[in-house]
């Protein structure tokens, strides 16, 4: 089917996650001629979401193939209820109604049966990130006009785990003022300090700073004389840090939480609609709308690099038989032949991963939440655990459910690394759905480690360019990052992504005279009638 | 083809609302629509859209390079209609279309070109796709394009027809080339999309598109 795919271009990018699209996006736009391959069928790598139907699919593929395993694998997928339905209740599935409709009577019980019958609401990540309302991928976005290309809701709340609950957590001046958890004088003291980090100029800083180089953040926030409860929310959760966390780093993560403030809503985060999958996505179609040549379910077999005259190097690529040509060749890590990888990547520490779908918000709420919680260390030499959660506004699962993500450093496993945590926001021991629980009654559960490859990496060679996996991290700022490096080293001098046009700025060549203008009345209608 | 950029003032996020007008008088509803546009390559999906939103036709029309996304305004008697068309962009050509050009699409024209028979069979996967991945309740059009070129016509009109009539599509044939029945298949798919408050491109209520402009909200007037 496509035998006739051209093969010859200036960039070949393998693999459709974040990083490749990014770059993807950047060459196409600037007038470089690309083509883009993922060898799967479908966008995003490790980056993907997918709907119910495609998770199932996708666990039973690495489970039945150890090659696979290389990057994802513990994979343990329970569910907590019935197969199926004792109500049998026949709901059409497709029946959408508006966003408000009114709060149902009684809580419905799931069955397994359900969750197959409406697999298509399902949104599910495996690289879920939040942006910074200021960051440099909402910024990218804007400057590159790909911001139309996609919906973002704002995360509602920033909650954190305090004295053994749950607790929201004060982010802008009204919240902080509003707040009950923090007594009067907490209050100054807290926004005098939020104020200072924001406000310092880089002299102010180091002066600041000078002697906090190898001091951690926790014992600058004590000697600042801010009290324990507020050393939790600055360290734990504006920062996102642990007891060890550097004092500059920690410094640098409250700014930048700080200054995403008020731009979009009450917290500094954005959520995309459907999914962080969402994201490489609307890349791809920059890419594509400036020319790129898309084509997905191609596997490479092999890949080569010639010198030709002048020490010009030239990439071939072994794919179905084809042979394909290029000058730069940009392929995700998990995708690279390893002949092409040097030196070897340092030994990380992996990534544990959980998914929990269940049915009703940790915290209850007049509005569907959209929450972030960073979960402080259980133990000392824990790490902490990012933890989001999203309900069906954001289109990541039916009504009356919510799909919520753990993300930490490994330690031993994503389940003994996680379930400590579950039990505490979840009634994990399955039982009557109906029952009012103060937590949520977790359904399904999916847990699994993934390998950390978002070190980069260099390649033996300068036409071949080596995309990293995601990171542990919140946001999607070192794919960004990189992904501007590499197109730098592509395309030297060359603007990273400029604006592409709106549709009322693009004119065509022979605008001048106009075709006849639309009414309704059709008398434009001069066309020959069969 | 040449690109010229102009200086860019309207708003490309106009949502669903009644747009203000100074005097009191009565308010017209904008309502925005997303429109994808399916079918095979060369069948005509970008000369149709141009037709409609440029009133261009250019024989040799190359891959639209960089024009993948255009908007057009049509105005019923009590709403207006701004159509927010997609383009695949060529995404189609290897079976690579995005699951995201299908987000959120409330209306779809499906082209094939009635002297290709492989087109009309395509056009049906087309449809059946779009049963699968887009919202239950899109509207879609079916259009048989090239209309023009009937004397080497290979799909019957009564055919297509039928097809349609089965599925609950719109269907028109059409002819970038001439204009016949462009305007009017844009204007089919207005009348029978949902206008009532809280539908069009603000259905997702209180998602977001970013812009430089925080507030990315803004009433507008018919044209």
């Amino acid at each position: 089917m496509d035998d006739d795919l051209p093969t010859d271009f200036q960039v070949i990018v393998v693999g459709t996650g974040m990083v490749e699209s990014i770059v993807a996006a950047a060459c196409s736009r600037i007038g470089k001629n690309v083509l883009h391959l993922d060898s799967s069928d479908h966008y995003g790598g490790l980056w993907a979401s997918y709907n119910f139907d495609g998770l199932q699919k996708f666990i039973k593929e690495v489970n039945s193939d150890p090659k696979r395993q290389l990057q994802v694998y513990n994979l343990a997928e329970k569910w907590y209820i019935e197969k199926e339905s004792a109500q049998d209740e026949k709901k059409e599935e497709g029946e959408e109604k508006p966003e408000e409709a009114k709060p149902e009577p009684g809580k419905k019980v799931w069955s397994q049966a359900n969750f197959t019958a409406e697999y298509r609401k399902f949104n599910i990540d495996m690289t879920p990130k939040l942006l910074f309302s200021r960051g440099p991928l909402v910024e990218l976005l804007i400057s590159s006009n790909i911001a139309r290309y996609a919906e973002f809701r704002c995360v509602t709340r920033v909650l954190t785990w305090l004295s053994d609950k749950l607790m929201p957590v004060p982010c802008s001046r009204a919240d902080v003022f509003a707040t009950e958890a923090v007594g009067i004088v907490e209050k100054r003291q807290l926004m005098k300090m939020l104020t200072s980090i924001v406000g310092y100029n880089e002299e102010e800083m180091n002066n600041e700073f000078k002697d906090w180089n190898d001091k951690t953040f926790k014992e600058y926030l004590a000697h600042k004389g801010l009290t324990p409860n507020l050393i939790h929310y600055v360290l734990y959760a504006i920062a996102g840090g642990t007891d060890t966390m550097p004092c500059l780093e920690g410094v640098k993560e409250c700014k930048k939480f700080l200054m995403s403030l008020g731009r979009y809503g009450n917290t500094p985060f954005l959520w995309p609609m459907y999914g962080s999958g969402e994201l490489p996505q609307c890349f791809c179609r920059l890419c594509a709308v400036f020319g790129g040549v898309y084509c997905l379910n191609r596997p490479i077999d092999k890949v080569q690099t010639l010198t030709v005259d002048e020490g010009k190097e030239v990439v071939t690529i072994e794919s179905k038989s084809k042979t394909l040509k290029c000058d730069h060749l940009v392929i995700g890590i998990n995708e690279c032949p390893k002949d092409l990888i040097s030196p070897e990547p340092a030994e990380s520490s992996d990534i544990s991963k959980a998914v929990f779908i269940t049915n009703g918000s940790i915290m209850k709420s007049d509005k569907e939440p959209l929450t972030l919680l960073r979960f402080p260390p259980l133990n000392d030499g824990d790490h902490s655990v990012t933890v989001l959660e999203v309900g069906p506004a954001t289109g990541s699962c039916p009504k009356g459910l919510f799909v919520v993500y753990f993300i930490t450093n490994k330690v031993k496993d994503a389940e003994s690394d996680l379930m400590g945590i579950a039990e505490k926001i979840f009634d994990m021991s399955g039982g009557d759905q109906t029952e009012e629980t103060d937590k949520p009654k977790c359904l399904w559960s999916l847990f699994y480690n993934v390998k950390d490859t978002s070190a980069p990496v260099k390649s033996t060679t300068g036409a071949v360019h080596v995309c990293s996996g995601p990171d542990a991290g919140l946001d999607f700022d070192r794919a960004v990052e990189q992904a501007e490096q590499i197109f730098k080293k592509i395309c030297p001098g060359e603007e990273f992504l400029p604006r592409a046009p709106d549709p009322e700025e693009i004119v065509f060549e022979d605008d001048v005279t106009h075709g006849p203008e639309f009414t309704r009345d059709q008398d434009d209608d001069d066309a020959p009638k069969e | 083809m040449i690109l010229f950029i102009k200086v860019w003032r309207a708003m490309a996020t106009n949502r669903s609302g009644a747009a203000q007008r100074p005097n009191g008088a009565p308010q017209t509803k904008v309502c925005q629509f997303k429109l994808v546009l399916l079918g095979e390559s060369a069948v005509g999906k970008s000369s149709l859209v141009l037709r409609f939103v440029k009133g261009q036709f250019h024989e040799y029309q190359e891959s639209t390079i960089g024009a993948a996304f255009l908007t057009q305004t049509v105005c019923l008697d009590d709403t207006t209609v701004k159509f927010e068309i997609w383009d695949t962009a060529g995404q189609e050509r290897y079976h690579s279309l995005a699951p995201m050009y299908y987000r959120g699409a409330q209306a779809a024209i499906v082209v094939y070109d009635i002297t290709n028979q492989d087109t009309f069979g395509r056009a049906k996967n087309w449809v059946k796709e779009l049963q699968r991945q887009a919202s239950p309740s899109i509207v879609i059009a079916l259009a048989g394009n090239k209309s023009d070129l009937a004397a080497k016509r290979m799909v019957e009109f009564e055919e297509a027809q039928a097809y349609a009539d089965e599925n609950g599509l719109l269907f028109m044939e059409t002819s970038a080339k001439t204009a016949m029945n462009v305007n009017d298949i844009f204007l089919a798919i207005a009348n029978k999309l949902p206008k009532s408050e809280g539908t069009g491109a603000a259905a997702a209520g209180g998602a977001r598109r970013l812009g430089d402009a925080e507030q990315a909200r803004q009433g507008s007037c018919c044209k």
